[in-house]
């Protein structure tokens, strides 16, 4: 008897060990761990702080694989985001703020006085995502790396011009493919 | 207005801030008297501000550099968190579990057979009255303040522990190991430290198949490989 039934145990506890949506667990860190965590570091200042982040936003993700499956816009905006809040949430329990890193650009910038106007990271990077490559590598270069004209144009390794009229272009299609949520959308990633 | 410098082309790029130092002068000159390029420079700037809802670490892709603890650690969370709650979202898998359940429970007679015979294994507890030939040490060590205080029980042919372990750090992951004469060390047990037992020390009950003459020691080892307190007996 008793050889009988360890062999139910050992079955047992190899299928408990096996988590329905493990798969989805390791999808999101294969395609979107390095990104999650570079940002939590950035946000936290510290690196065992935002390990636990990203586990916590995976672990989010796992539980409310309905939204990500069926919401609009991008899978990585949406752990950004949840990532952000969890930050955000644990810095206000601590009465700290933490600190968000903005690209200094020295030109005008209106005022957001309009909460319409305020758009959340999924939205952007659902646009951001719908852009041609040429298009999508330009932003990234120019903006979200923080290069100039020239050294995306080295980047990339096409002209200078052609770098300020793929700009120009992506930046137009980017507020065409926003354009309704721009007006319509309050930031609920806030 | 230098018709030259009328170049709507540069304004997207002079939105974004990326233009030199010297050419987002000569823009920004240009648009104080171009209402049209002001126009359009608002609009981009507004959308500047929405590019900033997405944060630069969002064009990095892959996993984390430096392998896949990060992943082990979550997926270890996620088993440990699915608790009864998640029944009813993971009906099927749960059903499976169930029936393995039952199917055990069917063999039950067995599984009980074996908890019958079992009660000798287990080292005496605080309760139990120490046998007289036990050994019984305690060692704190200075290097790392962990405290061991070990009964050790002699079988025939294996040993038989209670350990009290104190002195460790919360959420370290340990294990009590009996260090023979001669080849590796056996392990007995293995547990995370928990803040009580960070605090108060955790009891710990254990056995390993190594001959009670050939023991040489009882050591606690983290997962990692530190030795934390090794206890000669």
């Amino acid at each position: 008897m008793a050889s009988v039934a360890t062999p139910s145990r050992k079955a047992r506890r190899a299928r408990a060990q096996q988590v329905p949506g493990e798969d989805l667990i390791r999808t999101l860190y294969e395609e979107h761990g390095r990104s999650l965590l570079a940002y939590a570091i950035r946000l936290t200042n510290d690196r065992a702080a935002a390990e636990d982040v990203v586990q916590e936003t995976l672990l989010r993700a796992w539980k409310h694989a309905d939204d990500l499956e069926h919401g609009i816009g991008s899978v990585r905006g949406w752990l950004l985001t949840v990532a952000r809040n969890i930050i955000t949430d644990r810095a206000r329990a601590r009465a700290v703020r933490p600190t968000e890193v903005n690209q200094p650009v020295d030109i005008p910038t209106p005022a957001r006085d309009h909460a319409d106007d305020v758009v959340d990271t999924i939205t952007v990077m659902g646009a951001i995502d719908q852009l041609t490559p040429e298009h999508r590598a330009v932003i990234v270069e120019l903006y979200y790396r923080g290069h100039t004209v020239n050294e995306t144009a080295a980047v990339l390794q096409i002209a200078p011009g052609t770098v300020k009229s793929r700009t120009y272009h992506a930046v137009r299609a980017l507020r065409t493919a926003m354009g309704a949520k721009v007006k319509g959308t309050k930031g609920g990633a806030r | 207005m230098n018709p030259v410098e009328h170049d709507p082309s540069l304004l997207a790029a002079y939105a974004l801030g990326g233009l030199d130092p010297a050419e987002q002068d000569a823009v920004q000159a240009h648009v104080a008297g171009c209402p049209d390029c002001q126009l359009e420079v608002r609009e981009f700037t507004s959308l500047r501000l929405a590019l900033d809802e997405v944060p630069p670490e969002a064009f990095l892709d892959g996993p984390p550099a430096g392998g896949d603890l990060l992943l082990q650690k979550t997926l270890r969370r996620a088993r440990a968190e699915l608790g009864p709650e998640k029944r009813s979202r993971w009906a099927p898998a749960m059903i499976t579990v169930a029936a393995a359940v039952a199917l055990a429970v069917a063999l039950g007679g067995g599984v009980y057979l074996g908890r019958e015979t079992a009660p000798e294994q287990v080292a005496g507890g605080p309760t139990t009255p120490v046998p007289s030939d036990a050994k019984q040490a305690k060692v704190t060590d200075p290097a790392t303040g962990a405290t061991m205080s070990v009964t050790m029980v002699p079988k025939k042919g294996w040993v038989s522990l209670h350990a009290d372990v104190s002195g460790i750090k919360a959420g370290l992951n340990c294990e009590l190991r009996v260090v023979p004469k001669a080849g590796e060390p056996v392990l007995a047990g293995s547990w995370r430290v928990s803040p009580l037992g960070e605090a108060e020390g955790t009891p710990l009950d254990g056995t390993a198949l190594v001959d009670p003459s050939a023991v040489k020691a009882v050591e606690v080892v983290t997962t990692e490989g530190k030795t934390m307190v090794t206890v000669p007996v």
